[in-house]
Protein backbone atom coordinates (compact mmCIF):
# COMPACT_ATOMS: atom_id res chain seq x y z
CA UNK A 1 0.00 0.00 0.00
CA UNK A 2 3.04 2.04 0.79
CA UNK A 3 3.93 3.14 -3.42
CA UNK A 4 -0.01 4.42 -3.86
CA UNK A 5 0.47 6.80 -0.75
CA UNK A 6 3.20 8.06 -2.48
CA UNK A 7 1.51 8.24 -5.85
CA UNK A 8 -1.34 10.20 -4.91
CA UNK A 9 1.62 12.61 -3.30
CA UNK A 10 3.21 12.77 -6.85
CA UNK A 11 -0.34 13.06 -8.01
CA UNK A 12 -1.05 16.08 -5.68
CA UNK A 13 2.42 18.00 -6.66
CA UNK A 14 1.39 17.65 -10.52
CA UNK A 15 -1.68 19.96 -9.91
CA UNK A 16 -0.34 22.17 -8.23
CA UNK A 17 2.58 22.77 -10.40
CA UNK A 18 -0.12 23.11 -13.27
CA UNK A 19 -2.43 25.18 -11.56
CA UNK A 20 0.65 27.59 -10.31
CA UNK A 21 2.14 27.62 -13.78
CA UNK A 22 -1.50 28.73 -15.11
CA UNK A 23 -1.80 31.54 -12.99
CA UNK A 24 1.83 32.86 -13.47
CA UNK A 25 0.85 32.85 -16.85
CA UNK A 26 -2.74 34.72 -16.32
CA UNK A 27 -1.20 37.17 -13.61
CA UNK A 28 1.63 37.86 -16.20
CA UNK A 29 -0.80 38.65 -19.34
CA UNK A 30 -2.89 40.51 -16.90
CA UNK A 31 0.17 42.84 -15.80
CA UNK A 32 1.19 43.61 -18.83
CA UNK A 33 -1.84 44.96 -19.96
CA UNK A 34 -2.57 46.81 -16.96
CA UNK A 35 0.81 48.20 -17.48
CA UNK A 36 0.09 49.49 -21.16
CA UNK A 37 -3.01 50.93 -20.26
CA UNK A 38 -1.45 52.77 -17.28
CA UNK A 39 1.28 54.47 -19.38
CA UNK A 40 -1.67 55.59 -21.71
CA UNK A 41 -3.68 57.55 -18.82
CA UNK A 42 -0.32 58.75 -17.47
CA UNK A 43 0.52 60.51 -21.12
CA UNK A 44 -3.16 61.91 -21.41
CA UNK A 45 -2.87 63.42 -17.93
CA UNK A 46 0.48 64.97 -19.14
CA UNK A 47 -0.92 66.63 -21.91
CA UNK A 48 -3.81 67.87 -20.32
CA UNK A 49 -1.23 69.49 -17.80
CA UNK A 50 0.80 70.74 -20.65
CA UNK A 51 -1.90 72.42 -22.35
CA UNK A 52 -3.19 74.36 -19.47
CA UNK A 53 0.10 75.60 -18.73
CA UNK A 54 0.57 76.86 -22.50
CA UNK A 55 -3.08 78.63 -22.08
CA UNK A 56 -2.11 80.25 -18.89
CA UNK A 57 1.27 81.53 -20.43
CA UNK A 58 -0.77 83.10 -23.49
CA UNK A 59 -3.02 84.92 -20.98
CA UNK A 60 -0.46 86.43 -19.31
CA UNK A 61 2.10 87.29 -21.80
CA UNK A 62 0.27 88.05 -25.39
CA UNK A 63 -1.20 91.85 -24.98
CA UNK A 64 -4.14 93.19 -27.24
CA UNK A 65 -5.71 96.89 -27.40
CA UNK A 66 -7.83 98.46 -29.90
CA UNK A 67 -8.91 102.20 -30.80
CA UNK A 68 -12.25 102.94 -32.36
CA UNK A 69 -11.98 106.11 -34.79
CA UNK A 70 -13.40 106.59 -38.32
CA UNK A 71 -15.72 103.69 -38.21
CA UNK A 72 -12.90 101.61 -38.18
CA UNK A 73 -11.60 99.55 -35.09
CA UNK A 74 -7.60 98.89 -34.52
CA UNK A 75 -6.59 96.15 -32.71
CA UNK A 76 -2.75 95.85 -32.09
CA UNK A 77 -1.86 92.58 -30.96
CA UNK A 78 1.98 91.79 -29.80
CA UNK A 79 3.72 89.93 -27.69
CA UNK A 80 7.44 90.93 -26.53
CA UNK A 81 7.62 88.10 -23.70
CA UNK A 82 5.78 85.02 -25.22
CA UNK A 83 8.24 82.85 -27.27
CA UNK A 84 6.43 80.85 -28.70
CA UNK A 85 4.52 80.86 -32.57
CA UNK A 86 0.62 80.89 -31.97
CA UNK A 87 -2.53 81.12 -34.18
CA UNK A 88 -5.06 83.95 -33.90
CA UNK A 89 -7.73 81.92 -34.50
CA UNK A 90 -11.02 84.43 -33.62
CA UNK A 91 -12.59 87.55 -33.01
CA UNK A 92 -15.69 88.68 -30.92
CA UNK A 93 -16.70 92.66 -30.85
CA UNK A 94 -19.58 93.52 -28.54
CA UNK A 95 -21.72 96.87 -30.14
CA UNK A 96 -23.45 99.42 -28.45
CA UNK A 97 -26.19 99.08 -30.40
CA UNK A 98 -26.70 95.26 -29.30
CA UNK A 99 -25.34 93.45 -32.50
CA UNK A 100 -22.61 91.32 -32.64
CA UNK A 101 -19.20 90.42 -35.02
CA UNK A 102 -17.55 87.73 -34.88
CA UNK A 103 -14.34 85.98 -36.89
CA UNK A 104 -13.14 82.73 -37.76
CA UNK A 105 -11.73 80.36 -39.82
CA UNK A 106 -14.93 79.00 -40.96
CA UNK A 107 -15.89 82.81 -41.75
CA UNK A 108 -14.04 82.47 -45.27
CA UNK A 109 -12.44 85.95 -46.65
CA UNK A 110 -14.11 88.84 -45.52
CA UNK A 111 -14.00 92.20 -47.30
CA UNK A 112 -14.35 94.10 -43.96
CA UNK A 113 -11.74 92.22 -41.83
CA UNK A 114 -7.30 93.01 -42.37
CA UNK A 115 -5.04 91.57 -41.05
CA UNK A 116 -1.18 93.18 -41.16
CA UNK A 117 1.41 91.22 -39.28
CA UNK A 118 4.43 92.62 -39.29
CA UNK A 119 7.50 89.98 -38.84
CA UNK A 120 10.25 90.13 -36.45
CA UNK A 121 12.70 90.55 -39.51
CA UNK A 122 10.34 93.62 -41.07
CA UNK A 123 8.77 91.76 -43.19
CA UNK A 124 4.82 92.21 -43.76
CA UNK A 125 2.00 90.83 -44.39
CA UNK A 126 -1.80 91.32 -45.26
CA UNK A 127 -4.56 88.78 -44.58
CA UNK A 128 -8.69 89.13 -44.59
CA UNK A 129 -9.10 85.88 -43.17
CA UNK A 130 -8.50 83.35 -40.57
CA UNK A 131 -6.22 81.73 -38.68
CA UNK A 132 -3.49 84.49 -39.00
CA UNK A 133 -0.27 82.53 -38.00
CA UNK A 134 2.05 84.60 -35.38
CA UNK A 135 5.63 83.99 -34.88
CA UNK A 136 7.89 84.90 -31.48
CA UNK A 137 7.93 88.79 -31.38
CA UNK A 138 6.16 89.71 -34.35
CA UNK A 139 2.53 91.32 -34.01
CA UNK A 140 -0.73 92.60 -35.67
CA UNK A 141 -2.90 95.08 -36.57
CA UNK A 142 -6.23 93.71 -37.17
CA UNK A 143 -8.34 96.54 -38.75
CA UNK A 144 -11.69 96.03 -38.85
CA UNK A 145 -14.08 98.25 -41.41
CA UNK A 146 -17.69 99.59 -41.76
CA UNK A 147 -18.56 99.50 -38.12
CA UNK A 148 -21.52 102.11 -37.31
CA UNK A 149 -21.31 101.58 -33.05
CA UNK A 150 -19.05 101.77 -30.45
CA UNK A 151 -17.16 98.70 -29.44
CA UNK A 152 -18.17 97.90 -26.02
CA UNK A 153 -16.54 94.69 -25.92
CA UNK A 154 -13.82 93.03 -27.89
CA UNK A 155 -11.64 89.44 -27.22
CA UNK A 156 -9.66 87.59 -29.46
CA UNK A 157 -9.13 83.73 -28.77
CA UNK A 158 -5.34 82.65 -29.53
CA UNK A 159 -4.15 78.86 -29.86
CA UNK A 160 -1.05 77.20 -29.71
CA UNK A 161 -1.75 73.42 -30.45
CA UNK A 162 -4.42 71.71 -27.93
CA UNK A 163 -4.15 75.20 -25.99
CA UNK A 164 -6.29 78.01 -26.58
CA UNK A 165 -6.79 81.39 -24.07
CA UNK A 166 -8.97 84.44 -25.22
CA UNK A 167 -7.19 87.91 -24.82
CA UNK A 168 -9.66 90.65 -23.46
CA UNK A 169 -8.92 93.37 -25.53
CA UNK A 170 -8.07 96.60 -23.78
CA UNK A 171 -9.36 99.40 -24.71
CA UNK A 172 -6.48 102.10 -25.69
CA UNK A 173 -7.73 105.64 -24.87
CA UNK A 174 -8.85 104.43 -21.71
CA UNK A 175 -5.36 102.48 -20.91
CA UNK A 176 -4.23 105.63 -22.09
CA UNK A 177 -5.84 107.81 -19.72
CA UNK A 178 -4.71 105.33 -17.11
CA UNK A 179 -1.49 105.88 -17.90
CA UNK A 180 -0.85 109.04 -18.13
CA UNK A 181 -2.80 109.71 -14.48
CA UNK A 182 -0.45 107.39 -13.53
CA UNK A 183 2.75 107.88 -15.23
CA UNK A 184 4.72 104.45 -14.99
CA UNK A 185 2.10 101.84 -14.62
CA UNK A 186 2.93 97.75 -14.17
CA UNK A 187 0.40 96.08 -16.45
CA UNK A 188 0.07 92.22 -15.68
CA UNK A 189 3.74 91.62 -15.89
CA UNK A 190 4.21 88.70 -17.89
CA UNK A 191 6.21 85.66 -17.33
CA UNK A 192 9.32 86.10 -19.54
CA UNK A 193 10.19 89.78 -18.74
CA UNK A 194 13.08 90.44 -17.67
CA UNK A 195 12.97 92.76 -14.45
CA UNK A 196 15.89 94.77 -12.65
CA UNK A 197 17.77 95.96 -15.69
CA UNK A 198 17.93 99.00 -17.76
CA UNK A 199 17.93 99.26 -21.14
CA UNK A 200 17.84 102.55 -24.04
CA UNK A 201 15.06 102.95 -25.40
CA UNK A 202 15.32 105.35 -28.76
CA UNK A 203 13.34 106.91 -30.60
CA UNK A 204 14.22 107.42 -34.65
CA UNK A 205 12.78 109.64 -37.62
CA UNK A 206 12.86 106.94 -40.52
CA UNK A 207 10.81 109.30 -42.87
CA UNK A 208 9.18 112.92 -43.48
CA UNK A 209 6.49 112.78 -46.05
CA UNK A 210 5.43 116.21 -47.65
CA UNK A 211 1.80 115.59 -48.78
CA UNK A 212 2.61 119.53 -50.55
CA UNK A 213 3.90 120.08 -54.20
CA UNK A 214 7.42 120.00 -54.99
CA UNK A 215 7.47 123.56 -55.75
CA UNK A 216 5.65 124.73 -52.66
CA UNK A 217 8.08 122.30 -50.96
CA UNK A 218 11.37 124.16 -52.45
CA UNK A 219 10.22 127.16 -51.82
CA UNK A 220 9.32 126.76 -48.09
CA UNK A 221 11.42 129.52 -46.52
CA UNK A 222 12.59 127.80 -43.29
CA UNK A 223 14.17 130.24 -40.82
CA UNK A 224 17.82 130.03 -40.10
CA UNK A 225 17.63 127.66 -37.00
CA UNK A 226 16.79 124.03 -36.30
CA UNK A 227 13.74 122.60 -36.17
CA UNK A 228 12.99 120.65 -32.71
CA UNK A 229 10.85 117.37 -32.13
CA UNK A 230 10.50 115.71 -28.43
CA UNK A 231 9.54 112.45 -27.16
CA UNK A 232 7.72 112.13 -23.59
CA UNK A 233 8.44 109.13 -21.73
CA UNK A 234 9.56 108.33 -18.07
CA UNK A 235 9.22 111.42 -16.28
CA UNK A 236 11.35 113.14 -19.24
CA UNK A 237 11.21 115.12 -22.44
CA UNK A 238 13.79 114.56 -24.43
CA UNK A 239 14.45 117.17 -27.41
CA UNK A 240 16.23 116.68 -30.77
CA UNK A 241 16.50 118.64 -33.65
CA UNK A 242 15.84 118.23 -37.76
CA UNK A 243 18.54 120.11 -39.11
CA UNK A 244 18.05 123.36 -42.01
CA UNK A 245 16.21 121.93 -44.65
CA UNK A 246 14.05 119.02 -43.02
CA UNK A 247 16.38 116.29 -44.01
CA UNK A 248 15.65 113.66 -41.20
CA UNK A 249 18.83 111.91 -42.26
CA UNK A 250 20.68 114.00 -40.13
CA UNK A 251 18.16 114.51 -37.18
CA UNK A 252 19.71 112.83 -34.40
CA UNK A 253 17.86 109.84 -32.20
CA UNK A 254 16.49 110.33 -28.52
CA UNK A 255 17.35 107.87 -26.86
CA UNK A 256 15.97 107.43 -22.78
CA UNK A 257 19.00 105.43 -21.28
CA UNK A 258 18.61 103.10 -18.11
CA UNK A 259 15.34 102.85 -18.11
CA UNK A 260 14.16 100.19 -16.01
CA UNK A 261 12.78 97.18 -17.75
CA UNK A 262 10.01 94.87 -16.90
CA UNK A 263 7.43 98.02 -17.28
CA UNK A 264 5.24 99.55 -19.92
CA UNK A 265 5.45 103.10 -20.90
CA UNK A 266 3.26 105.93 -22.45
CA UNK A 267 5.14 107.96 -24.98
CA UNK A 268 4.38 110.95 -26.69
CA UNK A 269 5.67 112.42 -29.92
CA UNK A 270 5.66 115.49 -30.58
CA UNK A 271 4.40 117.29 -33.77
CA UNK A 272 7.26 119.83 -35.28
CA UNK A 273 7.03 122.90 -36.90
CA UNK A 274 8.50 124.96 -39.75
CA UNK A 275 7.71 128.21 -39.37
CA UNK A 276 8.18 130.39 -42.78
CA UNK A 277 7.44 134.08 -43.52
CA UNK A 278 4.17 134.26 -44.22
CA UNK A 279 3.36 130.30 -42.91
CA UNK A 280 4.36 127.54 -41.28
CA UNK A 281 4.49 123.66 -42.21
CA UNK A 282 3.52 121.44 -39.81
CA UNK A 283 4.51 117.61 -39.61
CA UNK A 284 2.17 115.18 -37.38
CA UNK A 285 4.41 111.56 -35.99
CA UNK A 286 3.25 108.19 -36.33
CA UNK A 287 3.25 106.94 -34.05
CA UNK A 288 2.56 110.34 -32.15
CA UNK A 289 1.91 108.36 -29.13
CA UNK A 290 2.08 104.54 -27.86
CA UNK A 291 3.01 102.06 -25.53
CA UNK A 292 5.98 99.60 -24.89
CA UNK A 293 6.97 97.03 -22.57
CA UNK A 294 10.90 98.01 -21.76
CA UNK A 295 12.28 94.40 -22.04
CA UNK A 296 15.44 94.92 -24.13
CA UNK A 297 16.95 97.51 -26.08
CA UNK A 298 14.30 99.41 -28.19
CA UNK A 299 14.01 101.10 -31.10
CA UNK A 300 10.55 103.07 -32.14
CA UNK A 301 10.75 104.56 -35.52
CA UNK A 302 8.75 107.56 -36.06
CA UNK A 303 7.23 108.56 -39.58
CA UNK A 304 6.18 112.66 -40.06
CA UNK A 305 3.67 113.63 -41.86
CA UNK A 306 3.97 117.50 -43.39
CA UNK A 307 1.43 119.69 -44.40
CA UNK A 308 0.36 123.30 -44.38
CA UNK A 309 0.21 124.90 -41.22
CA UNK B 1 6.24 -4.81 -11.93
CA UNK B 2 7.84 -2.13 -9.99
CA UNK B 3 10.44 -0.63 -12.11
CA UNK B 4 7.71 -0.35 -14.96
CA UNK B 5 5.35 1.76 -12.69
CA UNK B 6 8.49 3.63 -11.92
CA UNK B 7 9.14 4.84 -15.54
CA UNK B 8 5.50 4.87 -16.30
CA UNK B 9 4.89 7.61 -13.32
CA UNK B 10 8.49 9.70 -14.38
CA UNK B 11 7.60 9.80 -17.63
CA UNK B 12 3.54 10.62 -16.57
CA UNK B 13 5.38 13.99 -14.96
CA UNK B 14 7.10 15.08 -17.70
CA UNK B 15 4.38 14.74 -19.93
CA UNK B 16 1.72 16.25 -17.65
CA UNK B 17 4.57 19.06 -17.15
CA UNK B 18 5.28 19.61 -20.95
CA UNK B 19 1.20 19.18 -21.36
CA UNK B 20 0.98 21.72 -18.63
CA UNK B 21 3.21 24.51 -20.71
CA UNK B 22 1.63 23.74 -23.68
CA UNK B 23 -1.62 24.40 -22.41
CA UNK B 24 0.05 27.85 -20.33
CA UNK B 25 1.52 28.75 -23.38
CA UNK B 26 -1.75 28.63 -25.41
CA UNK B 27 -3.73 30.76 -22.33
CA UNK B 28 -1.03 33.42 -22.52
CA UNK B 29 -1.42 33.62 -26.22
CA UNK B 30 -5.25 33.30 -25.78
CA UNK B 31 -5.46 35.67 -22.95
CA UNK B 32 -2.77 38.44 -24.09
CA UNK B 33 -5.12 38.47 -27.37
CA UNK B 34 -8.06 38.53 -25.76
CA UNK B 35 -7.14 40.84 -22.76
CA UNK B 36 -5.09 42.90 -25.61
CA UNK B 37 -8.67 43.52 -27.31
CA UNK B 38 -10.72 44.21 -24.06
CA UNK B 39 -7.76 46.49 -22.71
CA UNK B 40 -8.06 48.20 -26.94
CA UNK B 41 -11.84 48.30 -26.31
CA UNK B 42 -11.50 50.06 -22.93
CA UNK B 43 -8.91 52.69 -23.71
CA UNK B 44 -11.48 53.47 -27.23
CA UNK B 45 -14.27 53.81 -24.91
CA UNK B 46 -12.14 55.32 -22.32
CA UNK B 47 -10.55 57.59 -24.82
CA UNK B 48 -14.12 58.62 -26.08
CA UNK B 49 -14.97 59.22 -22.85
CA UNK B 50 -11.75 61.54 -22.48
CA UNK B 51 -11.81 63.45 -25.49
CA UNK B 52 -15.28 64.13 -24.60
CA UNK B 53 -14.08 65.58 -21.01
CA UNK B 54 -11.34 67.12 -22.77
CA UNK B 55 -13.61 69.56 -24.58
CA UNK B 56 -13.43 72.53 -23.25
CA UNK B 57 -15.26 75.75 -24.56
CA UNK B 58 -13.66 79.67 -23.73
CA UNK B 59 -16.20 82.31 -23.33
CA UNK B 60 -15.25 85.31 -25.73
CA UNK B 61 -18.38 87.39 -24.32
CA UNK B 62 -21.64 87.78 -23.44
CA UNK B 63 -24.35 90.22 -23.28
CA UNK B 64 -28.37 91.21 -22.56
CA UNK B 65 -30.26 93.13 -25.61
CA UNK B 66 -33.63 93.27 -26.71
CA UNK B 67 -34.72 90.48 -24.65
CA UNK B 68 -32.05 88.52 -26.04
CA UNK B 69 -29.04 86.88 -24.34
CA UNK B 70 -25.71 86.57 -26.72
CA UNK B 71 -23.28 84.27 -25.18
CA UNK B 72 -19.90 84.36 -27.92
CA UNK B 73 -17.87 81.41 -27.00
CA UNK B 74 -14.48 79.51 -29.03
CA UNK B 75 -15.27 75.62 -29.21
CA UNK B 76 -11.89 74.37 -28.02
CA UNK B 77 -9.46 72.57 -30.05
CA UNK B 78 -11.64 69.48 -30.13
CA UNK B 79 -14.79 71.08 -30.94
CA UNK B 80 -17.59 70.54 -28.58
CA UNK B 81 -21.27 69.07 -28.16
CA UNK B 82 -23.48 71.58 -26.53
CA UNK B 83 -26.19 70.65 -24.24
CA UNK B 84 -28.39 73.14 -22.43
CA UNK B 85 -28.22 76.76 -21.19
CA UNK B 86 -29.12 77.71 -17.88
CA UNK B 87 -29.72 81.29 -16.67
CA UNK B 88 -29.48 82.05 -13.03
CA UNK B 89 -29.70 78.01 -12.23
CA UNK B 90 -32.71 77.31 -14.46
CA UNK B 91 -32.59 75.51 -17.64
CA UNK B 92 -33.47 78.02 -20.53
CA UNK B 93 -35.43 76.03 -23.53
CA UNK B 94 -35.18 79.33 -25.89
CA UNK B 95 -31.86 78.40 -26.80
CA UNK B 96 -30.25 78.41 -30.08
CA UNK B 97 -26.69 77.95 -31.57
CA UNK B 98 -25.87 80.64 -34.19
CA UNK B 99 -22.52 79.31 -36.09
CA UNK B 100 -21.34 80.08 -39.78
CA UNK B 101 -24.41 82.19 -40.15
CA UNK B 102 -26.96 78.77 -39.60
CA UNK B 103 -29.03 78.61 -36.72
CA UNK B 104 -29.08 75.13 -34.80
CA UNK B 105 -31.38 73.88 -31.95
CA UNK B 106 -29.51 72.63 -28.57
CA UNK B 107 -28.01 69.95 -27.82
CA UNK B 108 -25.37 70.53 -31.28
CA UNK B 109 -21.60 69.79 -32.28
CA UNK B 110 -19.92 72.99 -32.81
CA UNK B 111 -16.00 71.87 -34.82
CA UNK B 112 -12.94 73.05 -33.70
CA UNK B 113 -11.36 76.31 -33.41
CA UNK B 114 -14.80 77.78 -34.11
CA UNK B 115 -16.30 80.86 -32.79
CA UNK B 116 -20.08 80.53 -32.33
CA UNK B 117 -23.22 82.21 -30.07
CA UNK B 118 -25.61 81.18 -28.46
CA UNK B 119 -28.42 83.26 -28.59
CA UNK B 120 -31.69 82.74 -25.97
CA UNK B 121 -34.62 84.72 -26.36
CA UNK B 122 -37.23 86.00 -23.98
CA UNK B 123 -34.78 87.18 -21.56
CA UNK B 124 -35.12 89.43 -18.90
CA UNK B 125 -32.74 92.82 -19.44
CA UNK B 126 -30.79 92.15 -15.68
CA UNK B 127 -27.43 90.80 -14.82
CA UNK B 128 -27.21 86.85 -14.74
CA UNK B 129 -25.51 83.78 -14.37
CA UNK B 130 -25.10 82.28 -17.61
CA UNK B 131 -24.18 78.38 -17.30
CA UNK B 132 -23.46 76.24 -20.75
CA UNK B 133 -23.38 72.72 -20.26
CA UNK B 134 -21.38 70.88 -22.12
CA UNK B 135 -19.87 67.19 -23.13
CA UNK B 136 -16.60 68.25 -21.40
CA UNK B 137 -18.43 69.99 -18.29
CA UNK B 138 -20.09 73.67 -17.57
CA UNK B 139 -18.73 76.75 -18.14
CA UNK B 140 -19.57 79.80 -15.88
CA UNK B 141 -20.00 83.74 -17.64
CA UNK B 142 -21.94 87.04 -15.98
CA UNK B 143 -24.16 88.34 -19.04
CA UNK B 144 -25.42 92.66 -18.10
CA UNK B 145 -27.46 94.29 -20.22
CA UNK B 146 -25.61 96.42 -23.30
Amino acid sequence: MQWQVHHKKSQSAIVGTIIFIIAAFIIAGVMLSLINYNQDVLTTQKNSIQVQQMASLMEKDILAYYNYTNNKIYINVSSMAYPYSYYISGISIILKNGSYITFDQYSRVSNILNVIVKYANGNQKNYNYLPVSMNPNSSALIIINNINSNPLGISISIVNGKSIAVIPVENLQQLISSLIARGVVNVVPPTKVVYNKYFNVTFSIINMIWHINIIEYQGIPFSNSNFTWSVSMYYQTLSSYVPIGGNYNHAPNITFSNVPSGYYYYYNVSNIIFPGENYYYICYPDPSSGIILVNQNTLVNITYNCYFG
Amino acid sequence: MINKRAVSNIVAEIMMILITLAVGFTLIVYLSSAAGGFVSLTNSNSNQAQLALQQYIVPMGSYISNGNLYFIFNSGPLGVQINGVYINSTIVNTCSILFNKTSYSLSHYIPPDAVAVIKCTNVKPVASLVTVSYNGGEVYAMASPS
